[in-house]
């Protein structure tokens, strides 16, 4: 189990879910947003993770636009469950 | 060695009446065992209409609930007959009146279950097996679950429970919670006609929830309530009339929202919950299943059923 404050997250099938454990809520990450959220998992083993550099990551990495209106609503909400720092 | 206790069926009413008013009658659910205890004249009668195949056990070493159904009391007690349910003293119901104890007393073993049993995750669903391969059905009330569950049962399946899908944390096999199922409305007659194997107790008018009539577990679901199944397949049932049968497959993580969602104390449990249910949906193929006829529909379940590969073990990760 994830220490207080990371959630904890999981893949089923192409999606993945994730538990909040300060909330207790559970969040549904479709497809798209799941690939985003493993790639943010991955970064974290280094250290907290926060939205500027993922960002850079995607971009870097994927060519990814992250300024697409569900780009920035997907990493809000990662910052809110704990996923991303600040 | 003590031989097993014969079913209540073959019990005399008045050894059945003598100890529900004395020590008691210990009812194995398989999830919980019951002591209930009852001074009301004439609940005998229907308790063991559909309760006949259970082991009629007059003393036992434990009980997880004690349960009384008794006469009203005071003036009303004559004027306005009524049934009075309590857990260790505390009455958690108004009175029913007096020709509803039989639903009062199995929604009470219900709503105390759901409250206390938070070592398990309770889905809101019903549970089948067959050679302890488990399907769980989940849905919102008025879905027709109950329905299904009888008729599956009487088309030959074990029957774990119409309401609640039991689900251990530990092991992820689902435990029997098996109760009587409580048919509704026109539920009564077409599962009536729908088998001459059906056993129903007496029709409860008018209830809080309609007509109310309880179908008792058959001898083969009583005989194994202690063994757990393991999940196999998951239904989201939905009945329509005059519907043509429709499976529509479900993506593991709808799967996992609709069971979640389907759940008494999932928010409870929380992780573990998060878990238990996340095993499941990634475990069992899911499907939501649109009918009008009962025998199409349980055709429609054995053959994904049968689609599964056998797997060893028959209680999950034991």
């Amino acid at each position: 189990m994830a220490s207080l404050g990371k959630p904890i997250l999981r893949r089923l099938g192409d999606a993945a879910i994730a538990f909040d454990p300060r909330s207790w809520e559970t969040h549904v990450l479709p497809p798209a947003a799941a690939v985003v959220a493993e790639i943010a998992e991955e970064l974290s083993a280094e250290g907290p993770v926060s939205a500027e550099r993922l960002r850079r990551e995607l971009w870097a990495e994927f060519e990814l636009d992250c300024d697409t209106p569900e780009m920035r609503q997907l990493l809000r909400t990662m910052g809110e469950i704990g996923m991303l720092e600040g | 060695m003590t031989p097993a206790p014969g079913p209540i069926r073959q019990t005399s009413h008045s050894e059945l009446e003598q100890a529900l008013a004395e020590e008691g009658l210990f009812v194995d659910y398989g999830a919980c065992v019951v002591r209930l205890r009852s001074r009301l004249k004439g609940f005998a009668r229907s308790l063991r209409e559909v309760y006949g195949a259970f082991p009629f056990r007059p003393a036992a070493p434990f009980a997880d609930l004690h349960v009384r159904v008794d006469p009203g009391r005071g003036v009303r007690r004559w004027l306005r007959p009524n049934a009075r349910f309590s857990i260790d003293g505390v009455e958690p119901f108004d009175p029913f009146p007096l020709a509803s104890a039989l639903p009062l007393y199995e929604w009470g073993v219900n709503w105390c279950f759901a409250q206390r049993f938070n070592q398990h995750v309770l889905l809101h669903a019903g549970a089948l097996a067959c050679a302890d391969r488990a399907v769980i059905m989940a849905a919102t009330p008025g879905s027709g679950k109950s329905t299904l569950s009888a008729a599956m049962m009487l088309r030959g399946f074990r029957l774990l429970s119409d309401e609640f899908g039991v689900l251990c944390t530990e092991r992820g096999a689902l435990l029997p919670m098996l109760k009587p199922v409580a048919l509704k409305n026109q539920s009564i007659e077409l599962i009536r006609a729908f088998s001459g194997e059906a056993v129903l107790g007496p029709v409860h008018a008018a209830t809080r929830k309609g007509d109310v009539a309880h179908l008792a577990p058959d001898g083969a679901s009583v005989a194994a309530v202690r063994r757990p199944a393991r999940p196999a397949l998951v239904i989201f049932p939905r009945w329509r009339e005059g519907a043509a049968l429709a499976l529509e497959p479900q993506a593991q993580e709808q799967a996992f929202a609709r069971l979640a969602f389907n759940s008494f104390n999932y928010r409870l449990l929380g992780p573990v919950a998060f878990d238990a249910v996340a095993d499941l949906a990634a475990a069992c193929p899911a499907y939501q299943l649109t009918y009008s006829r009962l025998d199409e529909a349980i055709d429609a379940i054995q053959r994904l059923l049968d689609e599964q590969p056998a797997l060893a073990g028959a209680e999950g990760r034991t």
